[in-house]
C-alpha cells in the first residue's frame, strides 16, 4: 500500500500507524443522557467492505495526522488529506 | 540585594558516535571509495514549530538568522543547524527572536548529523528509503521525513552529491551499523 | 461408514476406490428450524453439537464458499487454554477437554497434538504476570508450569538466550497445549453433524436476513429464501456484513492477519513457542515445514493478503528468538479476515431479534475455540440462554462495561 501523504508525497504503508474509522463523530456532551451516542462512538463500527475513511498517523515521516480514503476489500488508495482538512470539511458539511 | 540567579550549567556536546564513526577506509578497497562519512560535530540544533497562523511570519524571521541552514522537519516545522556556535548561543538568540511567534527547543544534544557524500551515497540512501532521491523529485535543499531499517531519519541533500542524515542520538550507533555495511560494497571513508 | 482399521483394511484391497462422501452435498429445504450462517469451523461445530448434544438436526449451515474455505483452513492451528481472566478461562478450558476427546467423539483423525505451548519470557516483570496468569490457570484447573530459564534451554537450547535487547528468562508452559489439523476438523464435523441430518450446503451465500414484528423469519440467498426460526450467525471476518443484514452494528472491526509456512526440514521445534518481547510464535507441521505467524497487520481490510512490512515485522521478531531461522527460507504466507472485538474477547449471544443468534469477535484466536464455541453457541440456541461457560461473552457487555480484555487496550481493536 502507498499513501500519498500531503506533505511528503508517496510513501510506503511502513512509515504509517493507523487509527481506524474517521467517520464516528465524537458526542459533544458529556451529559450522561447522551450515553447511547457514546456507546456508538466509542464501541460500535461499521466496519464497511469497500470504501473506507480512516485516521492515519505519518508516524515515520512529517508526524502529521491524515484522512486516508481506501477501499478494504483491494487495499486501493484514493486520496489523502490532512486531518485538521478533513475536520474541517466535515463542518462545512455538517453547517 | 538580590542573589544572582545561578549561572545554567552547561555540558559539553559528547557526539554518541564519538567511539564508534573511526576513522579510515572500510570495506571494497580498489580505486576511491564510493561513499565518504562524517560526524557533524559539534552542531547547533534547534527544532523550531510555528505557532497557528504563524508559518509565514516565522519562515521570514528564520531566514534572517545569520549563519544557520534551515531545514523543512514538516507542516510549519524547522531544524535550525550551525556550526561554530557556543552552547546555548543558537538556542538564546532564536528563541529571543521568536518567542511570540513558534515553540524553539534545543536538539544539539539530542540529535547527531552524519553527512554522507560521494559518488555512490545515493545509491546506499536507496537502500533505506522510499524517497525518490532523483535530482528532479529530491533537489539541493530539500528535506525529508523517514525511516532507514526502522530509524526515524531527517534527510536533506546538501549537495549534488551530498547528503545530511539528522537522527535521534540513541538510535544513532544502530544506524551508523546498518549505513556502513550497505556501504561496504562500494568502499567508505570516514572523517 | 465407521472409519476403523477394517474399513481402512477393506478400502485398501479395493484400491480406495470405494470409500463413500464424507458428507452429502444437499439441495436446500424450504424451512428449517435452524439456519446457521457460515460453514467455517464455528459453524459447523455449532450443528454437530446442536444435533449431538440437544438432537436438534432439522439445521441447515450455509456457506457461501466450499466447507472450511475460512480462517478454519489458514490458521496456524494452535490450541491452548492459557488465559488469565474468569470470564476466559473456564471456556477455553472446557474447548481444551472437547479437544482432548474430539477425534473419539467424532470418529475421525484430527490430528490433536498436545505438545505443550510453551510462551517464552524476557524480563523480570513479564515474568511476574506469567506466574500470576500460571496461578490463574490453575485456579481454574489448567495445568501450567513456570520454568526457569535452564529448564527452557533444556527443550530448546537453539535459542538466542543472551540477545542484548529480548534475553530469555524463562517461561509458562502449558503441556496440554498443542496443534490439531485444521481442516480435519472442519471435516470432523462437518461428517459428524451431516450424518446426524444437518444439512450442509456449500457455495450458498446469504444476501438478506428477513424478520417480522422482531423475530426472525429467514434468509435470502442465492439459490432462494430459506424459512427458518431460528438463525444462528458464525461469519467471522465477514461477521459486520451479515449482520447489518439484520440492520445490527456491531463492536467488531475486520483487519488482516498474516501466515508462514517454511520450507519443510527435519524435526527441529517439536512444541510450540511464543517470543514474549514481540508477537511471534511458531510450530513445526508433520510434513516437516514451519507454521508461523505474528501481529495483525493494523488496518481494516477484507483482503485476504497483507502488506510486506508485517512480513518483516514476524520473522524479525523470529529470527531475534532463534537466530538460526535466519537460514530457513519462506514457502507461502497468506491471508485471513480476523473479526477483532473491541476488548478482544468473542461474542456468544443472543440479539435483540427473537430467534438470532451471534457467534463472532474471535479476533486471532478462534481457532482453538472451535469446539467450546459450537457447543457454547448450540447450546445458546437450542435453550435460548447462554450456557455458563459463555455467559461472559454477552453482546451488550461493552454498554454495560463488563469488557473481557486480556491485554487492557480499551476499545481499539487493531492492539488486541
Amino acid at each position: 500500500m502507498l499513501i500519498p501523504c500531503p506533505h511528503c508525497g508517496i510513501r510506503p504503508v511502513e512509515e504509517f500507524t493507523f487509527l481506524g474509522d474517521a467517520r464516528p463523530v465524537r458526542p459533544a456532551s458529556n451529559d450522561p443522557a447522551t450515553m447511547d451516542q457514546w456507546f456508538d462512538y466509542v464501541y460500535l463500527r461499521d466496519n464497511p467492505k469497500g470504501r473506507f475513511d480512516e485516521y492515519v498517523h505519518h508516524s515515520g515521516g512529517c508526524r502529521a495526522w491524515l484522512v486516508v480514503t481506501r477501499d478494504t476489500e483491494t487495499h486501493e488508495v484514493f486520496g489523502a488529506v490532512t486531518a485538521r482538512d478533513w475536520a474541517g470539511k466535515r463542518k462545512g458539511r455538517r453547517a | 540585594m538580590k542573589a544572582k540567579p545561578a549561572a545554567e550549567p552547561v555540558f559539553p556536546r559528547v557526539s554518541p558516535l564519538a567511539d564508534v564513526a573511526l576513522q579510515g577506509r572500510f570495506g571494497a578497497d580498489r580505486g576511491a571509495p564510493g561513499v565518504e562519512f562524517r560526524v557533524r560535530h559539534p552542531l547547533s540544533i534547534l527544532t523550531v514549530i510555528a505557532r497557528k497562523g504563524q508559518s509565514a511570519a516565522v519562515a521570514d524571521a528564520l531566514a534572517s538568522l545569520k549563519g544557520t541552514t534551515v531545514q523543512w522537519a514538516g507542516p510549519d516545522q524547522y531544524f535550525v543547524l550551525a556550526e561554530g556556535r557556543g552552547e546555548g548561543a543558537l538556542y538564546r538568540e532564536a528563541k529571543a527572536m521568536l518567542d511570540d511567534k513558534a515553540s524553539v527547543s534545543e536538539q544539539s544534544h539530542g540529535r547527531v548529523v552524519i553527512r554522507v557524500a560521494g559518488a555512490k551515497a545515493r545509491n546506499v540512501l536507496a537502500k533505506g528509503t522510499p524517497v525518490d532521491l532523483h535530482p528532479d523529485a529530491f533537489p539541493v535543499g530539500m528535506s525529508a521525513m523517514t525511516q532507514m531499517a526502522h530509524v526515524g531519519v531527517h534527510l536533506t541533500r546538501v549537495a549534488e552529491d551530498a547528503y545530511d542524515l539528522s537522527v535521534f542520538r540513541g538510535f544513532a550507533e544502530s544506524l551508523w551499523e546498518w549505513i556502513t555495511e550497505q556501504a561496504e560494497e562500494f568502499g567508505y571513508q570516514v572523517k | 461408514m465407521k472409519y476403523s482399521v477394517f474399513s481402512l483394511l477393506k478400502n485398501a484391497a479395493s484400491g480406495h476406490k470405494n470409500w463413500t462422501p464424507a458428507w452429502r452435498e444437499p439441495d436446500p429445504k424450504p424451512e428449517y428450524d435452524i439456519v446457521i450462517v457460515g460453514g467455517g469451523g464455528h459453524g459447523l461445530s455449532t450443528a454437530y453439537y446442536l444435533a449431538k448434544e440437544h438432537g436438534l438436526t432439522n439445521v441447515a449451515v450455509l456457506e457461501k464458499g466450499w466447507l472450511g474455505s475460512g480462517n478454519i483452513g489458514r490458521n496456524t492451528t494452535i490450541i491452548r487454554s492459557n488465559y488469565l481472566l474468569p470470564g476466559n478461562n473456564p471456556f477455553y478450558e472446557w474447548s481444551m477437554k472437547l479437544w482432548e476427546g474430539l477425534e473419539q467423539d467424532f470418529n475421525f483423525n484430527a490430528m490433536v497434538s498436545q505438545r505443550g505451548v510453551l510462551n517464552l519470557c524476557h524480563t523480570d516483570p513479564q515474568r511476574d504476570a506469567f506466574a500470576r496468569r500460571g496461578n490463574a490457570m490453575r485456579i481454574d484447573g489448567v495445568d501450567a508450569e513456570l520454568l526457569d530459564r535452564e529448564a527452557v534451554r533444556e527443550m530448546y537450547p537453539f535459542f538466542d538466550y543472551d540477545n542484548a535487547r529480548f534475553p530469555i528468562k524463562g517461561g509458562l508452559l502449558q503441556r496440554r497445549g498443542g496443534t490439531v489439523r485444521h481442516d480435519a476438523v472442519a471435516w470432523g464435523y462437518a461428517r459428524g453433524a451431516d450424518s446426524r441430518g444437518v444439512d450442509i450446503i456449500q457455495r450458498c451465500e446469504v444476501t438478506g436476513i428477513r424478520t417480522a414484528k422482531g423475530k426472525v423469519v429467514g434468509v435470502d440467498t442465492n439459490r432462494g429464501f430459506i424459512k427458518c426460526k431460528k438463525l444462528g450467525l458464525a461469519a467471522a471476518g465477514n461477521s459486520s456484513e451479515v449482520a447489518a443484514m439484520a440492520g445490527m452494528k456491531l463492536p467488531i472491526e475486520s483487519h488482516v492477519l498474516q501466515a508462514f509456512v517454511s520450507e519443510g526440514l527435519k524435526p527441529y521445534i517439536d512444541g510450540v513457542v511464543t517470543f514474549g518481547a514481540g508477537h511471534f510464535y511458531v510450530s513445526q507441521s508433520d510434513k516437516g515445514g514451519l507454521v508461523f505467524g505474528g501481529d495483525i497487520d493494523g488496518y481494516n481490510s477484507y483482503a485476504r493478503r497483507g502488506n510486506l512490512p508485517m512480513v518483516e515485522h514476524v520473522i524479525e521478531a523470529g529470527v531475534a528468538m532463534i537466530p538460526s531461522l535466519a537460514r530457513v527460507r519462506v514457502l507461502r504466507s497468506w491471508g485471513g479476515i480476523m473479526d477483532m472485538s473491541m476488548d478482544g474477547s468473542p461474542i456468544i449471544d443472543k440479539t435483540h431479534i427473537e430467534g438470532l443468534y451471534l457467534n463472532a469477535g474471535w479476533c486471532y484466536g478462534g481457532f482453538k475455540a472451535t469446539p467450546a464455541s459450537g457447543w457454547c453457541f448450540a447450546h445458546t440456541i437450542a435453550r435460548n440462554e447462554p450456557h455458563s461457560l459463555n455467559a461472559a461473552y454477552r453482546l451488550d457487555r461493552f454498554r454495560r462495561g463488563y469488557m473481557l480484555d486480556e491485554k487492557g487496550q480499551g476499545a481499539t481493536p487493531n492492539l488486541h
